[in-house]
């Protein structure tokens, strides 16, 4: 469906955003995973027809988005982290607006798509007043105004309570069942039980592409689980990897990543996908030179 | 695009325009105008005097006069207000969303353009109705809306579209995007409006300049000119003979030639649209910064404010006063200095100006008053706004003393650089022309009380900036008159004008101090 080769960004002073990143997405839900500054909204903004790479190219269906973007942007759903809404529309004028700019000309959908988003009993308020939760649904709507094939969306629950949160999951996942959804998040519990793949990114390059469950397999072994004296805590964090403390009547109960037993009384323990990509070195942001 | 996609777009283009409040701060401006140009003949003032004979206030001689006075006014304000929406799609993150929808840059571009025509427009026909009521009031004979109608369409429709066009060019193009675009759009339509005076020079005869005159106001004068048989006519607040009789113009001023002309004029005023079609940045986020709204980091005055950035070092003395100094006074040299810290140019010309304002001769203070002023004010309208643009509004409110001390605090930067400009002009001033400091010290305070309550009524710089360009503009054109002599510059301020401008900057300023409060209550 979606196809990277060799995608090249370059900014001025020869920064590197994105580092020859190749990939095939089938349809889905694509989890994109990296530090702060990897290159994830670059890759989204390059295959969003933003901006275009240095060098590479980007494959839609077979079509070279770089030389013709107008052939994914009509399929093309796309949802930034820093979405905010015009303050002085109504809800239900926003999404005609954008129904207008994406061509889509069935007003029931408008309805619709509100009341999947719950935002229907507030479609003649103006955003204006909106939380910060209803800006972002209706952000949400707005990505999913024309039914498209390929969904984009960053940091897509920022804001959501989580009733929400669980009602916009399930909706992805629901989508990725035909399509192509890529999902980037820094928060791991939003894609572990949507998506099919992680795309894992560390200083725009790919590090890393796998199912969840094969990350979590690979990192069984690394996490253990002891409980210390509050005395031996800070000597032991200057050991080992520390992913998890909590103080207890007991002690420190702590969760590390280490290769071997890091103490005494530690168990193994089975990793969450979190605890999964914080022990595999790609996760892990490399101090800077 | 089909046509309900491109009413979608054009019904929300004039929406989003129409409820801000930067929208009342023009119509309630142009109402003022309306009056203020429209002068009581009873009080020896008239809209149109020929050989100091007052022409009658019939239909003919009022839709003329209004349409010229009135788009020398749309021409300036009507790009301020129509233009900034891609700004706020860059700073609301739409313009990402609006990048990768389907729409081409050519449709997207004419949406936004019809739809700041149709918003410019609808103040026009707000401007026209008022005209009426002042027709019924003060008008001469009966009320001929066709008259006025045929007028206003042949000489602003050219306007309207010329200026939507330069708005929808400077929000296209990332190097114009911002205060830039703003500023050099002011150097360009002072510059234009050569154009009808080159064209009507020459004689009664067509000119093809008269093609680019997009203010109207050379088919106007040549109108009048033809109409009347004698070029000595004042339009706009002249004095007349009340012992000579009035003269009436005929019923339809427009030949067929005129219409064409203007259909022409028309024409060459959406050419704007082509560079923008071809420079239109689609919200790459590599030509445009996502929240700043600004591109053009090579624009010369970027280059200009990069090289001089080591005076910015002469700030640092300024911010560590603030932290020394307690309550507004402390929080004003801050602002003053983050104001003067980023634009570094601004420095180098307070510098010059100071150096300037001691050694000039007293004749040339007035020219160097009116330089410092209008930079001053370019500086002044982002000070109420810079805050919000910046997302940092809460954190200032949160500040000790609230958003009551952040606005008193902006209120006294702007005075205080104000004095950075103009300290020896003011000082020799007080000394030889008391007169005139006064005007000086009474209009600096007005106008940044203005700005500040246009600033945070409107969110936005513009509102501000578009009537005090207009108003400098106005000023330089009528240097006689005491009432716009708002600082002095012109030199003929009196006691009454600038008793006058002290009342209005204490109803400012008491405008601004209940806006605050009433913006703490409600939040």
């Amino acid at each position: 469906m979606l196809e990277l080769r060799n995608v090249v960004k370059t900014y001025a002073k020869n920064v590197r955003a994105v580092d020859d990143v190749s990939l095939t997405l089938p349809a889905g839900v694509v989890g994109l995973i990296g530090h702060n500054g990897a290159g994830k909204t670059s890759l989204m903004q390059m295959i969003a027809t933003l901006t275009r790479p240095t060098s590479g190219s980007i494959l839609f269906d077979g079509v070279d988005i770089v030389a013709k973007p107008e052939s994914i942007r009509a399929r093309l759903g796309f949802l930034p982290q820093d979405f905010g809404v015009y303050p002085n529309l109504t809800a239900l004028e926003f999404l005609q607006y954008f129904a207008a700019l994406k061509g889509v000309r069935d007003p029931a959908r408008l309805r619709r798509l509100l009341e999947m988003v719950n935002l229907h009993e507030h479609a003649d308020r103006q955003a204006a007043g909106f939380s910060g939760g209803m800006r972002r649904r209706l952000g949400i709507a707005q990505a999913l105004l024309n039914d498209p094939d390929i969904l984009i969306v960053d940091e897509p629950t920022a804001g959501l309570d989580p009733e929400e949160r669980l009602r916009f999951r399930h909706l992805l996942s629901e989508i990725g069942f035909r399509k192509l959804v890529i999902v980037s998040t820094h928060i791991v519990s939003d894609i572990e039980n949507m998506a099919g793949h992680l795309a894992i990114m560390n200083k725009g390059k790919l590090v890393g592409y796998a199912t969840p469950d094969s990350l979590v397999r690979e990192a069984r072994g690394q996490v253990w689980s002891a409980t210390v004296a509050p005395d031996h805590y800070e000597a032991l964090r200057a050991e080992v990897r520390v992913l998890q403390a909590q103080r207890n009547e007991h002690g420190i109960h702590l969760r590390i990543a280490h290769p071997s037993s890091p103490c005494g009384d530690a168990l193994p323990a089975e990793p969450t996908l979190e605890e999964a990509l914080m022990t595999q070195r790609y996760a892990v942001q490399e101090p800077a030179a | 695009m089909n046509a309900p996609a491109l009413k979608m777009l054009l019904l929300t283009e004039v929406r989003l325009r129409m409820r801000r409040t930067g929208t009342l701060v023009a119509v309630l401006a142009l109402i003022v105008l309306t009056w203020l140009m429209v002068g009581d003949p009873a009080k020896g003032q008239a809209l149109l005097v020929v050989d100091k004979m007052r022409v009658a206030y019939t239909s003919t001689c009022l839709a003329l006069g209004s349409a010229g006075l009135g788009g020398l006014f749309m021409g300036l304000a009507g790009f301020y207000l129509a233009r900034g929406r891609m700004n706020e799609d860059m700073r609301s993150g739409a313009g990402a969303v609006l990048a990768a929808t389907p729409v081409s840059n050519a449709a997207f571009l004419f949406g936004r353009w019809l739809g700041a025509v149709a918003y410019l427009g609808g103040l026009i026909g707000i401007f026209l109705l008022t005209m009426l009521a002042l027709h019924a009031l003060r008008g001469e004979g009966p009320i001929q809306l066709l008259v006025y109608l045929q007028t206003f369409g042949l000489a602003l429709l050219p306007l309207v579209f010329f200026t939507a066009a330069m708005a929808v060019l400077c929000d296209a193009w990332a190097p114009l995007a911002g205060k830039r675009g703003d500023v050099l759009y002011f150097i360009f339509y002072v510059t234009q409006m050569a154009v009808p005076i080159a064209a009507t020079a020459e004689g009664a005869g067509w000119s093809p300049l008269l093609l680019f005159d997009f203010s109207g106001l050379g088919v106007i004068v040549m109108a009048v000119r033809s109409a009347v048989h004698t070029s000595s006519f004042v339009l706009g607040g002249g004095e007349f003979d009340p012992a000579l009789p009035a003269l009436v113009l005929p019923q339809w001023m427009w030949s067929m030639q005129m219409g064409f002309t203007r259909l022409g004029c028309a024409l060459a005023a959406m050419l704007p649209l082509l560079p923008a079609t071809w420079l239109f940045h689609r919200f790459d986020p590599e030509k445009v910064k996502a929240r700043a709204g600004g591109g053009g980091r090579w624009s010369p005055l970027s280059l200009l404010n990069r090289a001089l950035r080591p005076l910015a070092r002469l700030m640092h003395p300024v911010f560590a006063l603030s932290a020394r100094t307690p309550g507004v006074l402390g929080y004003a040299l801050a602002v003053l200095a983050l104001t003067l810290a980023s634009n570094p140019a601004a420095i180098a010309a307070a510098l010059g100006l100071l150096i300037a304002g001691c050694v000039v001769p007293g004749a040339a203070l007035g020219g160097l008053t009116l330089g410092a002023i209008a930079l001053w004010g370019i500086l002044v309208s982002d000070i109420s706004v810079r805050d919000r643009q910046h997302d940092v509004d809460v954190m200032s409110a949160a500040a000790p003393g609230g958003g009551g001390r952040r606005y008193a605090g902006q209120l006294l930067a702007s005075c205080l650089l104000a004095l950075a400009f103009t300290a020896p002009v003011l000082l020799r001033w007080l000394a030889s022309d008391p007169l005139r400091g006064a005007a000086l010290l009474t209009g600096v305070p007005a106008l940044a009380a203005a700005a500040s309550l246009l600033g945070g009524a409107s969110r936005t710089a513009r509102a501000f900036l578009a009537l005090f360009l207009f108003g400098m503009y106005v000023a330089t054109q009528v240097p006689k008159a005491p009432a716009l002599d708002v600082v002095g510059f012109n030199g003929v301020a009196n006691a009454q004008s600038v008793a006058t401008q002290l009342i209005a900057g204490v109803l400012l300023l008491a405008a601004g101090l209940w806006r605050e409060r009433w913006t703490a209550a409600r939040n």
